[in-house]
């Protein structure tokens, strides 16, 4: 019994440390920028029009669509829809009112980028990309790096009254989280491929590439390089099996993380470069949630540290001690 | 005062005579690992396919010349060979190479170490906060339905290897077996019954896969539904011609199914060749046919 005590309390604790140990908010919030950058670029302006009244000719609803019964609209307001994504996604980008351009990022987002999965085919580049919409929605991402954090600073000096930056776990979680979805999502990728049909045994990395070559893909010449030898696309193929599957050991091992993370993001431009599957990077913007930009500015060299004035909050805080 | 802040910040050093050693020990190893590629490619690409050259003509050493046993093959089939076998292994040891350093490199932690030791200066710098706000019990239960449902949502998606949208169970790639490559195809019908071909863009936003299965399914339709699906793929080729002057009008749209029968794992290519030839079957998967009656065949 206080066996089973111990580990739940220390279970407990290190879930405490791991998802809410106090950090500034400066991290979060230039992430979210960041990623809403990305998402911007990515997602951003898409013509909507085309899907409108489609479900006449096949519709197979998936998730909320078939829950809610949402179908697609006519194509003035599907595409007034699309603009009002876009719209909300620069907001929570700039940190302009953000609770409710991220509630919006994520609900709009749903529908508009949801909406071609029920045609049969569901396009994966969106659904990482919305699970952190989500998590972002919920946060207090807009405290730092945002427009609405320079208004309350402004309108504190206004009236006379201080403003301080507080350290808080509301500003870790977040973050953990993402991690979490994020290999959670490789590793379902991974355990798809390994209890699939083949991949391991008949060297499944090469007939992917061939397959793209076959379809039309103007391959370019390292594809073809690549193709040359059975001994490249076999050993890839089992990194990329072990890569994949191994995901989750980046939340507990900080040089797994590294490793595991520069390795995830190798594959998919290599995916990108090689084949032309998701070149554009949709998952991108989820990359950003582990680099840590506040120390990175640690880490810089000094002359470059002193002009982003990272020296000076250093400076401060030692001489504080 | 830099000096100091690096001091305080970064930590004292104890001995850096042991460090100096190893930190030239590992200067030397990688400007030599660098020459090496260097050299080998020199040797691999420019030195020996002279060196072959003479040794086909004879003019080598006799001894050497005895290497190029079957002249009846030209001099470039030898060199092309010999290009193909030595870039290989040029790169299987040029990785191996790096590999091996890097391990080195990282068994030893020292840029590891490093940049670690850093960033947890950095992060307890940040961990002497002037205010500290702590989380409501409320906050901490939000952010923990949160994780708990990104945890359940993802877990479930896989266990049932199901979409639930935005959760998946992400099926890319998982099922391959040797078997025949296959694409799909449209092709356009001109009123006359001619074939012209047609982009999968003319029947935007369905993209490839959707114009497969759709396809694939339009026969299993009622007639009816058949009726309103061909009028639907009518409208959105209008849509795409009315963007796109250069598209003809159609009478009706075939779909075929190209298959290569390639031994798939041992076919090798090269940068100068297209991957696809003509396909060696092409099996018509359904026809549709515009306005003013529309009907399908198979």
């Amino acid at each position: 019994m206080t066996l089973i005590s111990g580990l739940f309390r220390g279970t407990a604790s290190r879930l405490d440390r791991f998802l809410f140990a106090p950090v500034l908010p400066g991290r979060l919030g230039i992430v979210r920028a960041a990623f809403y950058a990305h998402a911007l670029w990515t997602f951003g302006g898409r013509d909507l029009s085309g899907w409108a009244a489609m479900d006449a000719v096949v519709w197979e609803p998936i998730g909320l669509f078939a829950l809610l019964d949402l179908r697609p609209i006519d194509a003035a307001t599907m595409n007034v829809l699309s603009g009002l994504f876009t719209a909300s996604m620069l907001l929570a980008c700039l940190g302009l009112w953000t609770r409710a351009s991220t509630i919006a990022s994520f609900v709009l987002g749903y529908y508009c980028l949801g909406m071609g999965g029920n045609f049969l085919k569901v396009a994966h580049g969106s659904q990482l990309p919305l699970i952190v919409m989500a998590i972002l929605m919920c946060s207090r991402c807009g405290d730092a790096f945002s427009l609405d954090a320079l208004w309350r600073r402004w309108h504190a000096r206004r009236q006379g009254r201080g403003f301080s930056v507080h350290v808080s776990g509301e500003y870790q979680w977040p973050i953990r989280v993402v991690w979490v979805a994020f290999a959670l999502a490789f590793m379902a990728c991974g355990l798809f491929k390994l209890f699939g049909n083949g991949w391991l045994h008949n060297d499944g990395l090469r007939y992917v590439w061939l397959m793209h070559g076959y379809r039309g893909f103007d391959m370019p010449s390292m594809t073809s390089w690549l193709l040359h030898s059975t001994m490249i696309s076999s050993v890839l193929a089992k990194l990329t099996l072990v890569i994949e599957i191994g995901a989750p050991a980046l939340l507990f091992s900080r040089r797994a993380r590294w490793f595991l993370v520069a390795s995830l993001f190798l594959m998919q431009v290599g995916n990108g470069v090689l084949i032309g599957v998701h070149a554009d990077l949709p998952w991108g913007g989820c990359y950003l949630f582990f680099v840590d930009f506040a120390a990175m500015a640690y880490i810089v060299p000094t002359p470059l540290r002193e002009a982003v004035g990272a020296g000076r909050i250093l400076a401060r805080r030692t001489s504080a001690a | 005062m830099e000096s100091e802040l690096h001091h305080s910040v970064f930590g004292a050093e104890t001995d850096p005579t042991p460090r100096r050693n190893r930190a030239t020990l590992s200067r030397w190893l990688f400007i030599g690992l660098l020459m090496a590629i260097v050299a080998s490619w020199i040797g691999v690409e420019w030195i020996a396919p002279r060196v072959i050259e003479r040794l086909y003509r004879q003019e080598g050493p006799t001894a050497l010349n005895k290497l190029i046993k079957n002249r009846r093959n030209s001099l470039e089939s030898h060199l092309v060979h010999w290009r193909t076998e030595s870039r290989r292994a040029w790169f299987s040891c040029a990785a191996t190479g790096i590999l091996l350093w890097m391990s080195y490199l990282f068994l030893r932690g020292r840029f590891v170490r490093r940049c670690l030791a850093r960033l947890d200066e950095a992060r307890d710098s940040f961990r002497h906060p002037l205010n500290e706000r702590s989380m409501t019990t409320g906050r901490k239960a939000c952010a923990l339905v949160v994780l708990t449902s990104v945890v359940f949502g993802s877990l479930s998606a896989l266990v049932l290897q199901q979409e639930l949208y935005p959760f998946s169970h992400f099926p890319l790639y998982g099922n391959i077996r040797p078997r025949p490559i296959v694409s799909t195809e449209l092709r356009g019908l001109t009123p006359e019954g001619d074939e012209v071909p047609l982009s999968m863009s003319a029947l935007r936003p369905l993209g490839k896969q959707h114009v497969g299965r759709l396809f694939r399914r339009l026969a299993q339709e009622s007639r009816q539904d058949q009726q309103e699906i061909v009028a639907k793929l009518q409208a959105l080729y209008e849509d795409s011609r009315r963007e796109n002057l250069e598209l003809s009008p159609l009478g009706g749209i075939r779909c075929y199914r190209l298959v290569w029968e390639v031994d798939w794992q041992s076919v090798t290519t090269s940068s100068e060749q297209q991957v696809a030839g003509p396909p060696d079957r092409r099996e018509l998967i359904s026809e549709v046919t515009f306005l003013p009656s529309p009907r399908i065949m198979k």
